[in-house]
């Protein structure tokens, strides 16, 4: 059976800047598949690609089997988008908003009426109806982009960074919303990120830096690749403990910024021998499971919090 | 049908927008209503209130078409459109229906500088009458048309209100809404190109189908030379939001 969405060698550039190289990935029907990375690495371009918005070239992007730089039209009709910036028109009403988005994708009368009763159920907003988008809180109006972006049944749904702005409970809200829809209509949601815990509410998850694939799996997998658990040593001086690290008790080190980071299988066997043998190199010391900020780590030696804006 | 269905949802939320944001209501039709009254009566000349009366309807008409396509640049970065363009829809359909719901609010804000067409001496006849509209159409079309590919092109708003008012205060003020005729051989030249002209021209038609306007074009020319220029900066706006995205 052929692949729901398939990427062959898919690069884009702006200008001379590299923004996506050589990126080749496939997701399967019924999958929620997660785009990771810091800002500028790549995740918005590919989100924009395969939205339509921008042709592919130089690669290969097929969606349901066809191919999208031939069938965009055909492909449309069959997804779902929100985007991560407000697409609605605040001026108008809730139902108003859905009402031009039905008639752009040729639903109009009775039918179209009945999908919007039906979505905005969905959504718990059906109450909220009348209202104008504007006088509605952030979660809310995202709850609005997805009722919106589900009018048209789509087989599938991508979403850019759908929960910027919003606070945690309704981001949980949020994605509550798009499991129940995965679960009770078997859609495939791709979904880009830079929050951890969105991601590993992904079953898969590609992960990009600079442009590039960097790991691709489940979250659990990829954090299990790690191997045991994560020891973080804040000196005043990294590079000169590492070293000492190395000579004296033999330890694989990696410097993090101003952290010194330890992976290694019962990494808490050290902390004894580590503190008795530096204690006044070591101003704290944290151990704790891999978290997917871990695996970029690891992937790229740096951390994925400072590239963030 | 998907193309008549788009043309019409879009068409319907630049008046329910419109509806809902009273102030523009005042914007074009004030700013153009004090320039009649300033211009009208500072410059002393007989008449003058009269001369200047149809250019003052295009005037009103121009600064809503300006709002109308100013709009597009934000709603593309971080509003409605951005939906608009991964619908499966036609981009000729899209262009025309943002339009069109552009130049009948303009053709409308033009209209209402007619409550003031008393005072200057207008004479309704119904033939007139509709030749005005029909010309104030077809001028809001060409101006919003132009203002669609602008916004489209230029994508930053203060960019966007330089380049328009760059453009479009001249080609108003060289289009007989202020003098008649110019001994200057480049400006008549630029006032026969000029789509303004044509809009005036049918506009002054309308107002005083009894007057003698030997140096003006007349209606039924008016009328084609502006539904010419409408179909090219329809088919110009088109071609850019066509190619959005697309790699060379």
């Amino acid at each position: 059976m052929s692949h729901l969405l398939e990427v062959q060698n898919l690069s884009y550039q702006y200008g001379t800047r590299k923004a996506l190289q050589d990126l080749t990935f496939s997701v399967e029907k019924g999958e929620i598949f997660g785009f990771l990375g810091p800002n500028g690495g790549g995740k918005t371009t590919t989100f924009k690609i395969l939205s339509t918005l921008f042709s592919a070239q130089p690669g290969q992007v097929k969606i349901f089997g066809m191919d999208l730089a031939q069938d965009k039209i055909a492909i449309r009709r069959r997804m779902g988008i929100v985007f991560q910036l407000p697409a609605l028109d605040k001026k108008l009403k809730v139902r108003e908003n859905l009402v031009h988005q039905g008639h752009l994708y040729g639903l109009s009368g009775k039918e179209l009426q009945t999908r919007i009763d039906r979505d905005l159920e969905r959504v718990g907003l059906k109450d909220r109806e009348k209202e104008k988008v504007e006088k509605l809180s952030g979660g809310l109006q995202r709850r609005v982009e997805l009722a919106k972006a589900l009018l048209n049944n789509p087989e599938l749904m991508i979403l850019d960074e759908p929960s910027t702005g919003l606070d945690p409970a309704a981001r949980k809200e949020f994605w509550s919303h798009l499991e129940n829809l995965r679960q009770s209509q078997g859609m495939t949601v791709l979904v880009t990120t830079h929050y951890l815990e969105e991601a590993d509410r992904c079953d898969r998850l590609l992960i990009l830096d600079k442009g590039v694939k960097v790991a691709l799996g489940k979250p659990e997998a990829l954090k299990a690749e790690i191997g045991g658990e994560v020891l973080r040593l804040k000196s005043k001086e990294p590079t000169v403990l590492a070293a000492k690290l190395m000579e004296k008790l033999k330890i694989k080190t990696q410097i993090v910024g101003d952290l010194i980071q330890i992976e290694q299988p019962k990494a808490y066997h050290l902390v004894a021998p580590i503190l008795e043998a530096f204690p006044d190199d070591v101003l704290s010391l944290t151990l704790g499971l891999p978290t997917l900020e871990d695996v970029f780590i690891h992937q790229t030696g740096r951390r994925f919090s400072e590239d963030k804006e | 049908m998907t193309f008549f269905l788009t043309v019409y949802t879009l068409w319907q939320r630049e008046l329910v927008r419109f509806y809902r944001v009273p102030s523009r209501w005042f914007g074009a039709v004030g700013t153009a209503l004090l320039f009649w009254g300033v211009l009208g009566t500072g410059i002393g000349i007989e008449n003058f209130r009269a001369y200047f009366f149809p250019g003052t309807i295009v005037m009103s008409m121009m600064f809503s078409c300006i709002f109308a396509t100013a709009s597009i640049i934000e709603d593309r970065q971080a509003g409605f459109l951005q939906s608009v363009m991964v619908a499966p829809v036609s981009r000729a359909a899209i262009v025309m229906g943002k339009i069109l719901g552009g130049a009948t609010l303009a053709t409308f804000q033009g209209l209402l500088i007619l409550v003031f067409a008393g005072t200057v001496g207008a004479t309704f006849e119904l033939g007139a009458f509709l030749g005005l509209i029909a010309s104030l159409f077809l001028i809001s079309f060409v101006v919003t048309a132009m203002g669609f590919w602008l916004a489209w092109t230029i994508s930053s708003a203060p960019g966007f209100h330089a380049i328009m008012n760059m453009i479009l205060l001249p080609m108003w003020m060289a289009s007989g809404a202020v003098f008649a005729v110019s001994s200057s051989p480049w400006l008549k030249a630029f006032m026969t190109v000029n789509p303004f002209t044509y809009g005036v021209a049918g506009v002054r038609r309308g107002l005083f189908p009894n007057a003698v306007l030997d140096q003006v074009p007349g209606l039924q020319l008016s009328l084609w030379v502006l539904l010419g220029f409408a179909v090219f900066f329809y088919i110009l706006s088109s071609i850019v939001v066509e190619k959005t995205g697309e790699k060379k």
